[in-house]
């Protein structure tokens, strides 16, 4: 049977539930990708529905289709290249005059056209009433009502659209005229246009409207393919002159005005509104939320919620999840012979990757709140709030939320810069959020202050860690939007959408998402990293020795000077293995820092890896098979090779020092370049030399005072 | 009467906008959320330093300090 195909389009305001409705027709049928150039998500799913093969592409969300933002470019080339056989346009009922604006240039892009009314539930609560045939009948366009978090109306949406797209001939949608002025202008440019047959894409109408609007891409565009280019760039030009002097404003907000007065004609005809009140829960929430005194205390305080839950509900997981993997390395040290084979399973890739994924319920449940901070849509209160401290930074306040995220794992929180439009806002935002002391570094500062410094004291140790990120990602925020990416920020324009109770669906769905991006790291890079630093922690092998790492822990456990002398035969290997050069190499430049330890350099070079291999190294190089249950011994240990100061001093460089590879790699795709890359990865360690040079010279000059301060304390 | 900034209006009033001032192309942003001339919009909360929130058409929507400024508005109330 020949399948029949179609393509459909989804657009939609941000906030009009798209993507709900998205979901609701493809279920889990559907993937993410990219737009190729650009780092904005493409999302495609499909669906079978009366006989046809869909494929639904979901559009970035939009408030309208001018060259502004890289989403409104990418929507529209979309629709003007790819040529889909319906659209789609998702409109928040409650909402319609705003949501209509991009109908309306929907409309001028000559598309087939339906209308999805959603949340129409809500909008009739609200004491909205929609004659949608009258309605219909006035924008010539198709009308569905749906409800899409209940599933409602999403068949219909589907008959309407497959109808639409198949009929042979459309009713056209009735245009918004604008005055006559520019409807001769527009005549007058149309003609030089449709001269042009380069230009045939395009709708010549919707080309001529652009010019009048100074639409820089659409500029580009004309003078660069089309033979009269130049030409027809003055002859709007010329236009638009004229037009301004005629009518006080520039011509694209006399052509808003008309866009405007167009949908406040229709919605007057078919829109009755029978409750006034406007003011709903959401306004009250906000009063206190958004109140001048209020809104920064309750927005510290939730996100302090926030790690406190994730913290300790975490804890019992990964407790689990532990002595999973420790049972599961004495199962294979059970079967497999002894030998490189078993060691490289049960140290390389049991404990490297064990150590990464004991954390993975902490993460899953921050992503978890944030999605639920976002689907409630207090993110964006969170954004106003912060706005003002973000221009302190010099950054704009969307820029706070890739911050949030990077407490959790910086990969997934500098995709999230997307959302910043500003190129210099989010290059900044992107090479300072490393900074942020992400979950794989607690693992170290959790072992370093519980071996250094008493229970009661190590809370603080570690929140004067974090802090001091905080203060350094300010401080090098600001130096960095002012002298490397000068320039103006992007004025903050945001709709502060209503209070929504999220679906357990989405949250879940949102969380599984970033959740994703952890585990892949976890399952890719840092399994190729433990490889590798198993590879390079057993090789060169000593001819005497012939031992693997995994015989000499297991020798700790055995007769008491076979213990010593093999565990020292353990180490020599671990000296001279390529890790231990490594480590030797680097040991004399980290000797001002206090960290001129062949083992401290091994495990920080381990570090590229993903930070949670510090650990695990340290756990290898002190002759010990996996830390999971012996953080007690690996404690006394470490406490022979370092004093409180340098174990300081240590969290201090690792708080700082290079991202991980996964993160390097994120912020190269995301910059699109390498220089950039490099850059992030030379600026974090010397800044982080620098800074742990200060804490651990001064805390030696002061060590006297510190110590007194200490005991005042304790 | 004489426009006066929309970062200056007080919580409660309902201005009509008379005047977007200044280029870096946020007029259409605006406009695309219903801010443009001759619209009547109600302020939800006001701020002479930071960003100021506005309910415009059905919706609220947030206008960082530097927009503000530039948006000139008369009082209808």
């Amino acid at each position: 049977m020949p399948e029949k195909k179609l393509t459909i389009a989804l657009t939609g305001n941000p906030n009009s539930g798209k993507t709900t409705v998205f979901n609701a027709i493809t279920g889990s049928r559907q993937h993410v990708g990219n737009y190729p150039g650009v780092t904005v998500e493409l999302k495609e799913g499909s669906c079978l529905f009366e006989g046809y093969d869909i494929t639904i592409v979901d559009l970035p969300g939009t408030y309208s289709l001018t060259a502004h933002s890289i989403d409104e470019v990418v929507a529209r080339n979309y629709l003007v290249d790819e040529n889909p056989d319906v659209v789609v346009d998702v409109v928040d009922a409650g909402n319609l005059e705003r949501n209509l604006y991009l109908a309306t240039q929907l409309v001028e892009l000559d598309v087939r056209l339906v209308l999805a009314f959603n949340m129409s539930d809500m909008a009739q609560a609200r004491g909205h009433k929609f004659d949608y045939e009258q309605l219909s009948e006035l924008i010539g366009i198709p009308i569905v009502p749906t409800t899409a978090h209940k599933g409602r109306g999403i068949d219909d949406l589907l008959h309407v659209a497959v109808e639409t797209a198949t009929k042979a001939e459309v009713d056209s949608p009735s245009r918004v005229h604008f005055q006559p002025d520019f409807e001769a202008a527009i005549a007058g440019l149309v003609d030089l246009i449709s001269r042009e047959h380069i230009l045939d894409k395009f709708p010549a109408r919707w080309l001529a409207i652009k010019l009048l609007e100074g639409d820089a891409d659409i500029r580009r565009t004309i003078s660069a393919s089309a033979d009269d280019g130049e030409h027809i760039l003055k002859v709007a030009d010329h236009s638009v002159e004229r037009l301004r002097k005629l009518y006080r404003d520039t011509p694209e907000i006399v052509i808003a005005e008309d866009r405007y007065g167009f949908i406040s004609g229709v919605c007057e005809e078919g829109v009755l509104r029978t409750v006034e009140s406007r003011h709903d829960m959401s306004d009250h929430i906000d009063k206190v939320v958004t109140n001048r005194l209020l809104g920064l205390p309750i927005f510290l305080f939730l996100m302090w919620l926030v790690f406190q839950l994730t913290f300790k509900l975490g804890n019992v997981p990964m407790r689990l999840i532990e002595m999973g993997f420790a049972w599961v390395g004495g199962f294979v040290s059970a079967v497999l012979p002894q030998g490189h084979l078993q060691s490289l399973i049960v140290d390389g890739v049991i404990g490297g990757v064990g150590g990464v994924l004991v954390f993975l319920p902490s993460i899953l449940l921050v992503f978890l709140a944030i999605a639920f901070l976002e689907d409630t849509g207090y993110m964006a209160r969170g954004v106003f709030i912060m706005d003002r401290i973000m221009h302190t930074i010099g950054l704009h306040g969307r820029s706070f939320i890739p911050f949030v995220i990077g407490f959790g794992c910086s990969v997934p929180a500098i995709l999230a810069t997307r959302t910043l439009e500003n190129r210099r806002d989010r290059f900044v935002t992107i090479l300072v959020t490393p900074l942020v002391s992400c979950s794989a570094r607690l693992s170290v500062y959790v072992l370093l202050a519980g071996a250094f410094f008493s229970p009661e004291r190590s809370g603080s140790v570690i929140f004067s860690v974090y802090l001091i990120g905080i203060l350094l990602a300010i401080v090098v925020a600001r130096s960095f939007r002012r002298y490397l990416f000068a320039g103006p920020s992007t004025p903050l324009v945001m709709e502060l959408p209503p209070y929504r109770i999220p679906t357990l669906r989405s949250l879940l769905l949102h969380m599984w998402i970033r959740g994703w991006m952890y585990l892949k790291k976890a399952g890719t890079v840092i399994l190729g990293m433990s490889v590798l630093i198993w590879i390079l922690c057993t090789f060169p092998v000593q001819p005497d020795s012939r031992q693997t790492v995994a015989t000499a822990t297991a020798s700790t456990v055995d007769n008491g000077v076979e213990v010593g002398h093999r565990a020292t035969l353990g180490e020599e290997q671990l000296r001279s293995s390529y890790a231990g050069s490594i480590g030797r190499a680097i040991a004399p430049v980290l000797k001002p820092i206090g960290l001129g330890n062949w083992k401290i350099g091994t495990a920080l070079f381990a570090g590229l890896g993903g930070k949670e291999l510090v650990v695990s190294t340290f756990g290898t190089l002190y002759s010990l098979g996996d830390t999971g249950d012996m953080f007690a011994k690996l404690k006394d240990s470490l406490r022979e090779d370092l004093t409180p100061l340098k174990a300081y001093s240590l969290m201090i460089f690792i708080l700082i020092y290079i991202p991980c590879v996964a993160t390097v790699a994120v912020i190269r795709q995301e910059t699109n370049s390498w220089g950039w890359a490099l850059f992030a990865v030379v600026y974090t360690t010397v800044l982080a030399w620098l800074v742990s040079l200060a804490v651990y010279q001064g805390g030696r000059l002061l060590g006297p005072a510190i110590e007194q301060l200490w005991k005042w304390t304790s | 009467m004489n426009p006066i900034p929309l970062s200056t209006v007080e919580r409660g009033r309902k201005v009509t906008i008379a005047d977007i001032a200044g280029g870096f192309g946020f007029a259409k942003r605006l406009s695309a959320m219903g801010i443009l001339p001759g619209a009547s919009v109600e302020v939800v909360q006001g701020s002479s330093r930071g960003p100021v929130v506005v309910r415009v058409m059905e919706s609220k929507v947030v206008l960082g300090r530097g927009i503000a400024r530039r948006i000139m508005v008369n009082e209808t109330e």
